[in-house]
């Protein structure tokens, strides 16, 4: 298979499943199929990241010895099925004000590459992301993967205050802020779109291994 | 019949917390709910309240509230000194008991240096509204509770009011280690093995102080005066953080990740408190000095078993014959104490 995979309890009701641990297309999408595999299984949640998912079981329902075999069987299923994404997937728009008080670390990226705020916006804009995973606070989606053209470091101290909605880069990832928070990503835009809306039937606007393509709207 | 409760002085911190959040990780939400899972059920559970009704998670003290209309409260945890003031007359109120406010009684949490987190239950429970499935407070993102927030002076909630209480006492089995170098057990974390061996040892020989910054995110721990060296944490790929996960950060710092955390990070994760002691680390306060001590995760699964059978003996329920034979036998014979042993235990009862 190629896969090297590791599994290992991290508590008596959590079971880490390592898929690979860097930033590639492929792992994520390993790591999403098998977390949609995982939900027949009788277990309370996953939390799934980049490279790795925590399945979150209760120890007094399962003997680990068991739990593992059965987990291990739907991760070999899951492995040796796995095909690439289909082309057909869905992409969902985020419309975006880029620069001025919407992004106001816009110039600073392109200072740092040297190009104009102009030039960031387009590459920007041409790409379609993959949501990887979502954490940080609710409905924060880390998304990517930026060119190098304008991947920028993260701000040296992180703002007190960055509004919802704020649109920012941290590397060759980007994510849109979907609650007013701290934050220590150059913000380059902001969307009207409501990112997390708890009392609403459908609170989470992405889910992991959604796409992604942000439209530039005039400010 | 309706009570509510308002809230005269919201003290250290005292926030709403009830059910966990379960089922929302992949979207970045934490499962929330008392810090001690176990303990704080006990103050529902004499009251005849569902284990995880919403009640009152309250830290440090300080906290006073005056009920509006007739309810029933019950307190559990660390005692925290609390008093009932009805007109001019003042009384302690005991960990354990049910206890009858009457309306316009006042409550007050005095505090005390003996653990640092209660659980103060209502009648019925608190009545809030659950989001995404939960009613506890999630303060770092405003969901739950009251407002998302924790309480504030003024505030005024209601109580459910719907339950009788029975005689109940509870049996002190859960106990928290209130020295002054608390043992935590840990069983491996997720970057365990990425750690030398050297650093390992080290973690496990060097003793923490628990730092005043700490909160239900995470409980954050510098290095005491006796440190041999501290250790250092290195970046990884963000994954994600288990309850009780004990992560090292570049600086050193390692700090026990709880209830509230962020349900991924990009630190190592060296070791996972194991369930039984979050008893330990909910009580834990500035100052306080602890090491980690690391068992398999099949001791950590048995003390988690022992823990919840400990929980069921807990609670047991008294009828009024009993007592009311007790102190005529007691009255007859002179009797200073009366010994008594069923299936699951044995105390004395002082007269």
């Amino acid at each position: 298979m190629g896969i090297n995979s590791r599994f290992s309890f991290v508590s008596e009701g959590s079971l880490l499943i390592e898929i690979g641990n860097i930033l590639d297309y492929e792992i994520s999408d390993r790591v999403q199929s098998l977390s949609l595999a995982l939900k027949k299984l009788d277990i309370l949640d996953i939390t799934v990241a980049y490279g790795s998912l925590l399945i979150d079981f209760d120890p007094l329902k399962y003997n680990l010895d068991e739990f593992l075999l059965d987990v291990k069987n739907i991760f070999d299923v899951v492995m040796s099925t796995f095909s690439k994404r289909e082309e057909d997937t869905i992409i969902r728009d985020v419309f975006v004000r880029f620069g001025g008080q919407y992004g106001p670390d816009l110039k600073y990226v392109a200072e740092f590459h040297n190009i104009s705020e102009e030039e960031v916006i387009r590459e920007f804009t041409s790409k379609v992301y993959k949501v990887f995973m979502l954490g940080f606070t609710p409905g924060f989606a880390y998304m990517g993967i930026l060119s190098d053209l304008i991947a920028t470091p993260r701000l040296s101290t992180p703002r007190l205050v960055v509004e919802a909605g704020s649109v920012g880069i941290a590397g060759n990832q980007t994510g849109i802020y979907p609650t007013r928070s701290p934050g220590g990503w150059q913000i380059i835009g902001r969307t009207e779109q409501v990112m997390f809306s708890p009392e609403s039937q459908d609170p989470f606007f992405f889910k992991p291994s959604d796409y992604v393509r942000f439209v530039r709207v005039d400010s | 019949m309706t009570a509510n409760i308002e809230v005269l002085n919201a003290g250290f911190h005292s926030v709403i917390q009830g059910n966990q959040r379960i089922g929302f990780k992949s979207f970045g939400v934490p499962e929330s709910g008392p810090l001690d899972p176990f303990t704080s059920t006990l103050a529902n559970l004499l009251l005849e309240n569902k284990p995880f009704a919403p009640l009152l998670e309250i830290t440090q003290g300080s906290l006073e509230f005056m009920s509006h209309g007739d309810t029933y409260i019950a307190i559990s945890g660390a005692d925290l000194n609390a008093v009932l003031f009805r007109g001019c007359n003042s009384n302690k109120i005991s960990v354990g008991t049910s206890i009858k406010l009457q309306d316009g009684d006042r409550v007050k949490f005095n505090g005390s240096n003996n653990g640092f987190r209660c659980w103060c239950a209502f009648c019925g429970g608190i009545k809030v509204p659950p989001i995404l499935s939960s009613t506890s407070t999630l303060e770092t993102s405003n969901l739950g509770g009251i407002f998302g927030r924790s309480l504030l002076k003024g505030d005024i909630f209601e109580v459910v009011n719907d339950t009788q209480p029975r005689n109940k006492i509870l049996l002190p089995l859960l106990n928290f280690d209130n020295n002054k170098n608390v043992f935590l057990r840990v069983i491996k974390g997720s970057q365990y093995d990425e750690f030398s061996k050297d650093d390992i040892e080290v973690f496990f020989q060097n003793s923490y102080r628990v730092l005043s910054n700490s909160n239900r995110i995470g409980i954050r721990l510098s290095y005491s005066e006796k440190e041999t060296r501290p250790i250092k944490g290195f970046n990884i790929l963000s994954d994600p953080s288990p309850l009780g996960a004990v992560q090292i950060t570049t600086d050193g710092s390692p700090i026990i990740l709880l209830q509230d955390r962020g349900t991924v990070g990009g630190y190592p994760k060296i070791a996972t408190v194991i369930k039984a002691d979050l008893i330990k680390v909910a009580q834990l306060k500035p100052n306080q000095l602890i090491t980690f001590k690391l068992i398999s995760v099949e001791d950590a699964i048995k003390e988690y078993y022992n823990i919840l059978s400990l929980l069921a003996k807990s609670i047991i329920e008294i009828n009024t014959g009993f007592i009311k034979n007790y102190i005529e036998l007691s009255k007859k014979y002179n009797l200073t104490h009366f010994s008594l042993c069923t299936e699951n235990f044995n105390f004395l009862i002082k007269r």
